[in-house]
């Protein structure tokens, strides 16, 4: 089945999908949904009056009514999901990078340094990134104390400094651009990316092609990126995609209980907390300060859980097919080096130089009209042959044929070398080095006909 | 020595390494700092009669014993010294020194902790492989929905539901530990504190009424928590379930005449607690933090109080990297008991531990 179709065969993924789009919207037009105030921008407009201590219900000026001191809930909840979006895809995507080269690297590196690496990793586990919210803050605060200023615990603003210490105006700035909780769970929070790579990093070194491509000399940082990366990042994409969800989830919660964070949805409902549970509160009686913020939150959360449930469906190995992820971005790849062939070819077609007729494996398998069979038979295998047809089937044909090469030199497995050129010769036809090795091998099999056949093929195509 | 043992002690070897790891990241976020705010970190608890030269010299006198110019490691060594023989520090907001303070406050959080998972573990365990054994019958239908419930109610959501309906409005369970009258009680007479949690220490004292009502300010803030992390640990449960029917043991347990239930409650069950627990191990941080938030906002006075303090007070370091320690202490101890829990029902942990 087809990537898309494997997608879309299930409700909740549309439902995942057009949730995460909404909230995609309202971010990206957020300046549009609900304009700034241009004397004082920020998430939280002020549209009634400032001593008003009673949440006000909507009218005609605040669709979704008002918080105490005259708040606009459609506004803070416009530019809460910008908030909210923004957090969660900085923490995300920085601690699954970061992971997912920890982990690849861990699990390459195998032995004392590897396991070295994933101690660490396990014992960052044991954080919780709530203590390392009030760590960061704290540090900052004693440092700008101690440099003889004064932070003021509301509005995080420095006082009393006659020359602001440039020590403490670098803090400051960092603190501005990624709050406590955003480095906090970044630095505390890649390591089940890397756990996760490094077991799929060490299943796949015991799989032919990564031992072929070690044979044939590759270098480590090559296996890692152009092997191992690859083929274990869609599990790891599954994860971060859920990860969004439960990020802002705990941004909104630590906001709530007063421990920082700035998520505006959790100041909203730490605002509006009283008028739920102080004395004669209900959650009805003043929704709007508790419905919006509390229902934004929750579909939040699910539309990223669902969403990477159906990356799921699509991304991570199934039982039929191994790392399905790697095959979606080699069928997309494959087709943008191919492209269309154009129909006036005064090339010679491959049957000319391999006829259907050929007796042995190559003719059957021309007249079987598969596609290049792909990992078709892992076990048993020749390391260099399978990393050949691995290459191929990605579409790296210039290492493809490397590893071809190799073989025809060394008169191995002709009668397999043979069908798989032929086959790239004939999704290929304009390659003369295809042409090329598709001689050589023909050479080596004894059918000098069809082999200068295949050379004149190669030698038109140079010109 | 009996290899059980054996492992035990092996896996408890594994706390201080990670505990190693962890405080040398705290430390290099110190060594960001001034040394004048490293200093804080030794402060004594006496600086309020003193003048500000007084605490200037203090100060200085602080950076010079504990080499605070010093290269990182120089200075590591001597604060992980420090944690061994000290207090952790004073700490101006709690106006108390920190080690003492977090110990005080210990039984709270540790019976709010221990009654959820006594509550989580079982249930998730048990209804994750009804649900998966029968797969897409009705309980595992309804097992899905509730799950999926369950997963996507953020617990600080289902906490304000919870204290609106059954505190505010109809005033069945309370937050806090105990109702006011029986806290005066208790602070005053011959109440005896054995453990410092109320459950244990009522029934020990005899006192049924007292038990009753800390159950009462118990139930909110263990529901809270164990309806989310119960959905997590059942989800993962019922999955390893899943393929166990098709497996050979099954066919054979069946072939010798066992009877269903038994089949899958002593065999398959026990396939799935290694999974399970597993999981629950690498999320025990997030259960933790889970404690922390449910006894901020059920007003529970554990140990998460005092980043409360020291959020709103005075710069506060000390107390900050004290808690920080300490709740890695906590999760590192419960990753253990988890550990050691899955080796006691999984024999197959045990060998594969002990052959490596």
């Amino acid at each position: 089945m087809s990537r898309s179709r494997l997608f879309f065969r299930r409700w909740q993924n549309w439902l995942g999908l057009i949730l995460i789009l909404v909230f995609v919207f309202a971010a990206a037009a957020a300046p549009y949904l609900s304009p700034d105030d241009p004397k004082n921008p920020g998430p939280f407009m002020r549209v009634g009056r400032a001593f008003e201590s009673r949440p006000l219900p909507p009218d005609e000026n605040a669709i979704l009514g008002l918080l105490p001191r005259g708040i606009d809930v459609y506004h803070a909840l416009v530019w809460g999901t910008r908030d909210a979006l923004r957090f969660g895809l900085i923490v995300t995507i920085s601690t699954a990078l970061f992971g997912i080269l920890y982990g690849a690297v861990s699990g390459y590196a195998a032995g004392r340094a590897g396991g070295l690496m994933l101690r660490i990793a396990d014992s960052f586990l044991a954080f919780p990134p709530i203590a390392g919210v009030v760590f960061l803050q704290q540090l900052y605060v004693t440092s700008v104390s101690s440099l003889g200023g004064f932070v003021d615990p509301g509005s995080g603003q420095i006082f009393s400094f006659t020359n602001t210490p440039i020590a403490v105006t670098v803090i400051q700035s960092l603190l501005e651009r990624f709050n406590p909780l955003m480095l906090s769970l970044i630095v505390f929070s890649w390591m089940p990316y890397a756990r996760l790579v490094h077991s799929i990093v060490l299943t796949l070194k015991q799989t032919d092609f990564i031992q072929a491509a070690r044979a044939l000399g590759s270098s480590p940082f090559w296996i890692i990126r152009k092997h191992l990366l690859r083929n274990s990042t869609g599990p790891a994409i599954v994860l971060a995609a859920r990860d969004v969800g439960g990020v802002v989830l705990l941004q909104a919660t630590l906001t709530f209980i007063g421990i920082g964070g700035d998520s505006v949805w959790g100041t909203m409902l730490a605002d509006g907390r009283n008028w739920v549970l102080g004395p004669g509160g209900s959650l009805l009686t003043y929704w709007w300060v508790f419905l919006p913020p509390t229902l934004a939150v929750i579909l939040f959360g699910v539309a990223w859980n669902i969403f990477g449930d159906s990356l799921n469906d699509v991304l991570v190995p199934t039982t039929h097919e191994t790392f399905r992820g790697q095959a979606f971005w080699n069928r997309k790849r494959r087709k943008e080096e191919t492209g269309p062939e154009p129909e006036d070819q005064p090339l010679a077609s491959i049957e000319s130089v391999l006829p259907l007729e050929a007796p042995g494996p190559a003719g059957q398998f021309l007249r079987s009209e598969g596609p290049v069979k792909k990992n078709s038979s892992v076990n048993g295998d020749d390391p260099v042959l399978h990393s050949a047809r691995d290459d191929a089937s990605r579409g790296d044909l210039p290492r493809a044929l490397h590893a071809y090469d190799y073989l025809i030199r060394h008169n191995r497995l002709i009668e397999q070398v043979l069908p798989d050129l032929a086959q790239l010769a004939k999704k290929y036809p304009r390659d003369p080095q295809v042409w090329q090795s598709l001689g050589d091998a023909l050479t080596r099999a004894g059918q000098a006909d069809h082999a200068t056949q295949s050379y004149d093929q190669a030698r038109k195509l140079k010109q | 020595m009996p290899p059980f043992l054996q492992f035990v002690i092996r896996r408890f070897m594994a706390i201080p390494i990670s505990l190693l790891f962890i405080t040398l990241v705290l430390y290099g976020g110190v060594m960001l700092t001034p040394p004048e705010a490293r200093a804080s970190l030794y402060m004594p608890n006496t600086q309020r009669n003193l003048t500000p030269e007084q605490i200037k010299r203090l100060e200085e006198n602080i950076i010079e014993r504990y080499r605070l110019r010093d290269p990182y490691l120089v200075q590591y060594t001597l604060w992980a010294k420090s944690l061994f023989e000290g207090t952790w520090g004073y700490s101006p907001s709690l106006n108390e020194d920190v080690l003492p303070s977090l110990l005080r406050r210990t039984p709270a959080t540790v019976e709010l902790a221990l009654y959820s998972l006594l509550l989580l573990i079982p249930l998730g365990l048990v209804s994750g492989v009804a649900a998966g054994w029968k797969r897409s019958g009705g309980f595992d239908r309804g097992f899905r929905l509730l799950a999926f419930l369950s997963t996507s109610t953020p617990p600080f959501i289902l906490a304000i539901v919870l204290l609106s309906l059954f505190y505010i409005n109809r005033g069945w369970f309370a937050p806090g530990r105990l109702d006011l009258s029986y806290l005066l009680e208790i602070s005053d007479g011959e109440f005896v504190s054995y453990t410092g949690m109320m459950t244990i220490d009522a029934f020990l004292n005899g006192r049924t009424d007292i038990l009753g009502n800390a159950f009462r300010h118990l139930a909110m803030p263990v529901f809270t928590l164990s309806i989310y992390h119960w959905a997590t640990l059942a989800r993962v449960a019922r999955v390893s379930v899943l393929g166990e029917e098709k497996k050979e043991y099954v066919t054979a347990a069946r072939a010798r005449g066992i009877a269903e239930r038994r089949v899958v409650w002593k065999h398959v069950f026990r396939n799935t607690l290694t999974p399970s627990l597993t999981s629950m191990t690498l999320s025990a941080a997030s259960i933790v933090t889970g404690v922390f938030v449910a006894e901020i906002i059920y007003n529970i006075n554990g140990i998460s109080t005092i980043i409360l303090s020291a959020m709103s007070g005075a710069p506060d370091a000390p107390a900050a990297l004290g808690f920080a320690i300490y709740s890695v202490i906590m999760i590192l101890l419960l990753m253990f008991m988890l550990d050691v829990l899955q080796a006691i029902f999984d024999p197959r942990v045990r060998e594969g531990v002990l052959k490596a």
